[in-house]
């Protein structure tokens, strides 16, 4: 044998040599010695001996086999009662001997920590070596990995020879890896990601998301609406149960359906199934959030499980929300799509178990819909990477073609729709043609005077809701506005008695009322026409869902028409502050704010170009802040030509209906689509009505003593006072307005006398115990506020000062687009000298314009730290905010 | 619009799988069977067993996988929306390098991104060393990174301490190409976005994760992720290395798949482990990148740790 042994390690040496290797790298003496032992002289058998793989045996094995085939010959063994056992065999035998499943963690924690740097015997000395050893070596380990005296302490009595075949055994059971080589490395399998993922859905709990469908393939129908009787209700209408047939079946369906059809019991009554049957919920994007509290309430008074989340609950609120539906404890949960923005809801996310998901008002996803929102795209993007076979509900009343396609190639051919009928037959439409405002509120004050019940009027402005609600209350009726910028508690309150019918009328612009579901809106007058016809439907379609007769009405005129279309056109920022925008946020996150500020935008502005480059993929939006998108497309410039070219032609088939002269109902069926119908019979049109104006002169009058009275407040708060702000009129489109303007831009002299009685009588009515009447000093030059106040005073018999100056040059306000940045520019820029004059005094301070109230800011924050005791302010005009 | 990302998703991290294992059922689902994943996802259990030879646990692997389709549908949305890019390995932006160096074995199923993407097919070249590299070393690393930038060549590394950081830093300082290839999930990489805003978003710096997008940092990932350095790179700088570690390993696993492997071999000292990779087929250069020639003796080399 000895020769053998001498042949073979001879050999080794010699390959060691000429590969510049160590010879263990060859083949190690445990390879020796059951070469010896086993005789192997095919490379079939050479494969059974240990350490031999398919690298050694291409590079080695014929010289091997060669070698022990001429020492078998030359001794003439006979190798037929030696049977080589299988390296499978092999390593059972040896595991029996000596493995320890003990300290199997141990050993893969460290092969993990080196994954592919190191081969067995490296491992083990790692593990067996002295300290000092791997110290040096292995520093990393060492020190970050607690290699703690337990560790250590844990593998003291293994040998190397335990740790060694315990390393073999997890290689056999493919929990770690040898990589092929001359110096084989050991690495785990792959990175075992089980162990790093933070969230992980545990296998056992999870049953499948579509359990429900799967599991409950009763498509009976009499079986689902005996479990319907449990909701409250008989029978499922025919196209509800079309549609929960298909999602049942895991489908996507579009349901277009008129409003106060029932919708919403689609999908909540599928909702609810499947949280029966698998503890899953379904999401339910909704964009107003009147219509997400409406919603979750009534299905909590029916005992089921349905939340939502919104920006005006609480944080703690919204967590503890998530953490429910996160432990299978909602089956419905509403939320704004909005909140796809939301860490904490991208936290919670991963770990819900997931029923469905609907869009409900789907038109918003589309961009031809009215009110397409930048945050709907986010949904397309989410939808259009679900699994398919996962049950989605879209949801809308109006839907012309194009949005459908829109909505059809977001969700996919397969999608199923579903629609029904948009006649309404209760509602009877008319349009009103008139010349200006005053003919308006002539037409409110006839038609609600007539009417019973309770209605809403829209407007197109927010300022225009005040001073509707202002002329109706001043006729006695019962009024409130409502309209996005009012604070969340005063809109609640609002929408709490809408539901009661305290008011008999709410003005409002369209922020109220879809998808409400309240029964008895016996009637909807429009002041202005709205963007299409579409937006139009949506509107009209709140009154009458009981049935009922109800009347809705178009106060329309070709003023109107100029107006929208001036919109329109100006609807955006020039398009060279687009481009400057993205070079900057290319080059640096930017708020809304600091790129208001930096290129001189008002607010309305800034939002407007953000959603377009959001829109267009540029920018992306994290929380507050918008960064750009590396792998952003060119700006899209010929899109908004395009977008304003359909708008036009949208509001083109606007102005046709308030000018048409056949039916208006098959009108706006038709143009929805809906090619079903016959002519209503009940529509102006169809009853030939004629309108005229009784009564006009009478009524005018009435308006031109409103007018006289009229103003509008708005309270500020400096340095925990409050001051109220009231100004005479709004600036623009107003008589007054246009007055102002004249008199300052145009030289048209001194502010007439008119504004001046107009002005008395509001502070008479106001405001009281007036001690001195301070007026604001003008930016570059000219009297005219002085000699405003001083008239107003001398009719007052109050006195007035001229002490307030200025101490410097200050810019004109109107040159700054944000209020910091005119907080800014008056910053220490005012000055009153006898203090006296002032100390422990009701001042009323008087100006022509205001705008952010800036102005009106820094002045009452100076006096007020300067003895005054109150302030008040008046203003002529005030330019509208929010909704230009 | 047939967005299979979920699914690519899905199938890029099922646990305990092989990387081949991985590459190889995308392949046969999408290149031999002519079938899209969304497609195969709807397989069923008979269907997987005998026609894909799924084993019983690979059967439970995949219902987990199915299991969490929806919830990955947000994650996907999140990633699109902020700007990252997932890259599945058959699609045209996945760098070629890549399979070319790994194969199917190896290759990662699934990439993200966030930068560039064309950088990405550029000609690159990884520049790799300790964590603690001595300052010559580091200054050779700036030589090279310069030269980089002049030849237009993309510099890989992977952001660890040490030469990592000097070869990306001096990188952008010379306008060149980086790309980052992280030892962690793309989404937990947020101070480090902040930090190269400028240069990934006019170029020049593209990151890369192959891990779950909300993996932390960890040893072994970053161990994995060095595969990948090496992976991207046609060309293989090392400014410093011991005769152990991953540095080493992924130097002898170039010279091995014959790659051009370059050393920096300053002080003709043949104990240093530069000499013990020149040795091994490593070529020398000197400190500006130029080749150098080194007599190399026959004598094996022992290496205690590996004695058996
Ligand atoms: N199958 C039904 N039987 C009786 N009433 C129903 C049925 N389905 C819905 N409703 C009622 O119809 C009203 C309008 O439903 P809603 O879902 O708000 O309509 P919309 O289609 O406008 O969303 C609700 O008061 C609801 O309770
Ligand atoms: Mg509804
Ligand atoms: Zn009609």
């Amino acid at each position: 044998m000895e020769n053998l042994y001498k042949q073979l390690t001879t050999y080794r040496l010699n390959v060691a040599q000429k590969e510049n290797l160590p010879a263990y790298c060859i083949f190690d003496n445990n390879s020796i010695d059951e070469i010896i032992k086993y005789l192997p002289t095919t490379l079939d058998e050479l494969n059974n001996i240990r350490g031999f793989k398919e690298q050694r045996i291409n590079k080695y094995g014929q010289d091997i086999v060669k070698i022990v085939t001429e020492y078998v010959e030359h001794n003439n063994i006979d190798k037929s009662n030696i049977h080589i056992p299988a390296k499978k065999e092999k390593r059972e035998k040896r595991k029996e001997e000596t493995i320890d499943t003990e300290i199997e963690e141990i050993i893969v924690d460290c092969i993990k920590n080196f994954n592919g740097e190191f081969g067995k015997s490296g491992i083990v000395k790692i593990l067996k070596g002295s300290d000092s050893v791997r110290k040096d070596y292995y520093k990393e380990l060492y020190y970050k990995n607690a290699i703690n005296s337990r560790f250590w302490g844990y593998l003291k009595d293994r040998t190397g020879s335990v740790i060694g075949n315990t390393i073999e055994k997890l290689i056999d059971e493919n929990k770690i890896l040898q990589t092929d080589g001359i110096r084989p490395a050991l690495r785990i399998s792959d990175v075992d990601y089980s162990k790093i993922k933070t969230k992980k859905i545990e296998a056992t709990e999870s049953i499948d998301i579509n359990a429900a469908a799967y599991t409950d393939k009763n498509m009976n129908r009499d079986y689902h609406e005996k479990l319907l009787s449990k909701m409250g209700y008989e029978k499922f209408y025919d196209n509800q149960w079309n549609v929960i047939e298909k999602l049942l079946n895991n489908q996507r369906v579009l349901i277009i359906e008129k409003t106060g059809f029932g919708k919403s019991l689609c999908y909540q009554y599928v909702a609810n199934l499947f949280y029966e049957q698998s503890k899953a919920l379904a999401i339910v994007f909704s964009p107003l959030l009147s219509l997400m509290r409406d919603q979750v309430n009534g299905l909590k008074a029916k005992g089921l499980r349905a939340e939502c989340i919104t920006g005006e609950q609480t944080e703690e609120e919204n967590v503890k929300i998530l953490e429910n539906a996160v432990n299978g404890k909602i089956a419905i949960l509403y939320i704004s799509p909005e909140r796809l923005e939301n860490e904490i809801w991208l936290k919670y996310i991963p770990e819900i178990k997931l029923s469905m998901v609907v869009i409900d008002e789907a038109h918003c996803i589309s961009q031809w819909g009215h009110d397409f929102r930048p945050s709907y795209r986010r949904i397309l993007n989410l939808v259009n990477n679900l699994p398919s076979k996962f049950p989605i509900l879209a949801v809308t009343a109006t839907a012309t073609s194009k949005v459908i396609e829109d909505i059809k190639i977001q969700l996919g051919d397969e999608l199923e729709i579903i629609r029904g009928s948009l006649y309404r037959d209760n509602l009877q439409l008319h349009c009103i043609t008139c010349n200006n405002l005053n003919e308006k509120m002539y037409w409110i004050i006839r038609i609600i005077n007539n009417l019973k019940g309770n209605g809403i009027i829209y407007c197109g402005k927010r300022a225009d809701t005040v001073l509707i609600s202002e002329w109706l209350q001043y006729n006695g009726i019962k009024s409130a506005y409502y309209h996005g910028g009012l604070n969340k508690d005063l809109r609640l309150k609002i929408e709490q008695s809408f539901f009661e019918n305290e008011y008999k009328v709410i003005v409002s612009t369209n922020a109220l009322g879809m998808g409400v579901d309240k029964k008895d809106i016996r009637y909807i007058i429009h002041m202005q026409i709205p963007e299409n016809p579409m937006s139009y439907y949506q509107e009209i379609g709140r009154a009458g869902r009981d049935g009922k007769l109800s009347q809705i009405i178009l106060l329309y005129s070709h003023k109107d028409k100029e107006l929208s279309e001036f919109f329109i056109e100006n609807c955006r920022p020039n398009i060279k502050k687009y481009r400057y925008a993205i070079q900057k946020i290319k080059n640096k996150p930017y708020s809304k704010l600091n790129l208001a500020n930096e290129l001189y935008l008002s607010d309305n502005d800034a939002d407007t170009m953000l959603n377009d480059l959001f829109d267009q993929n540029i920018i992306i939006k994290k929380g507050s802040v918008y960064e750009y998108n590396p792998n952003a497309p060119q700006l899209d410039e010929d899109y908004f030509i395009w977008q304003k070219q359909q708008k036009l032609k949208e509001l083109g088939k606007m102005v046709k209906y308030a000018e048409y002269s056949q039916c208006r109902m098959k009108y706006l069926c038709n143009y929805l689509e809906d090619e079903s119908i016959q002519a209503c019979g009940i529509c102006d049109n169809c009853k030939k009505y004629k309108f005229n104006m009784d009564n006009f002169q009478k009524i005018k009058n009435k308006i031109d003593d409103f007018y006289s009275q009229f103003s509008i407040a708005d309270n500020l708060y400096v340095n925990g006072n409050e001051i109220e702000v009231r100004s005479l009129s709004y600036y623009g489109d107003t008589e007054i307005g246009q007055i102002v303007h004249n008199c300052k831009y145009e030289n048209a002299g001194n502010f007439p006398d008119g504004l001046v009685l107009k002005s008395v009588k509001i502070i008479k009515k106001y405001f009281k115990n007036i001690d001195l009447i301070l007026y604001v000093p003008p930016t570059v030059s000219g009297g005219l506020v002085e000699n405003f106040a001083h008239r107003i005073a001398k009719m007052l018999n109050i006195s007035v000062s001229d002490g307030l100056v200025k101490t410097r040059n200050t810019e004109s306000q109107k040159m700054f687009k944000s209020k910091r940045k005119k907080l800014e520019n008056l910053k220490n820029a005012f000055f009153f000298k006898e203090k006296g004059e002032i100390n422990n005094k009701n001042i009323l301070l008087i100006d022509d314009i205001t705008d952010s109230n800036a102005t009106i800011e820094v002045i009452s924050e100076y006096l007020l730290n300067n003895g005054v005791k109150t302030v008040s302010v008046l203003t002529i005009a005030r330019t509208v905010k929010g909704d230009e | 619009m047939d967005n299979e990302y979920i699914y690519r998703i899905a199938v890029a991290h099922m646990p305990h799988w092989t990387q081949e294992r991985k590459n190889l059922l995308v392949i046969d689902v999408l290149h031999k069977r002519k079938m899209s994943l969304r497609d195969f996802f709807e397989s069923d259990e008979n269907t997987l067993k005998n026609e894909f030879n799924f084993e019983e646990k690979e059967l439970t692997d995949f219902k987990n996988a199915k299991d969490s389709l929806p919830n990955l549908s947000f994650q996907v949305e999140k990633l699109i929306n902020e700007g990252y890019k997932i890259i599945p390995i058959n699609s045209d932006l996945y760098p070629k390098i890549m399979k070319e160096n790994l194969k199917v074995k190896y290759s990662p199923t699934i990439i993200y991104t966030k930068g560039d993407v064309n950088i990405l097919q550029e000609n690159a070249v990884a520049i790799v060393g300790s964590r603690d590299a001595d300052e010559n070393s580091l200054k050779f690393t700036d030589n090279i990174a310069k030269k980089m930038a002049d030849e237009y060549k993309v510099v890989v590394s992977g952001f660890a301490k040490g030469v990592d950081k000097q070869a990306l830093d001096s990188s952008i300082k010379y306008n060149g190409n980086s790309i980052i290839v992280l030892p962690q999930g793309i989404l937990t990489f947020d101070s480090g976005f902040k930090k190269y805003y400028n240069q990934i978003n006019n170029g020049g710096v593209i990151v890369l994760s192959t891990f779950p997008v909300d993996a932390g940092w960890s040893t072994g990932l970053a161990m994995a992720r060095n595969r990948y350095i090496y992976g991207l790179a046609k060309e293989i700088y090392v400014a410093q290395t011991n005769t152990s570690g991953g540095t080493w390993s992924g130097a002898i696993d170039g010279i091995k798949r014959q790659r051009d492997v370059f050393v920096y071999y300053p002080e003709h000292n043949t104990k240093s482990p530069a000499y013990e990779l020149i040795k091994k087929g490593a070529i020398p250069i000197d400190f500006n990148g130029e080749r150098i020639n080194v007599e190399i003796s026959q004598k094996p080399i022992q290496l205690s740790m590996f004695k058996s």
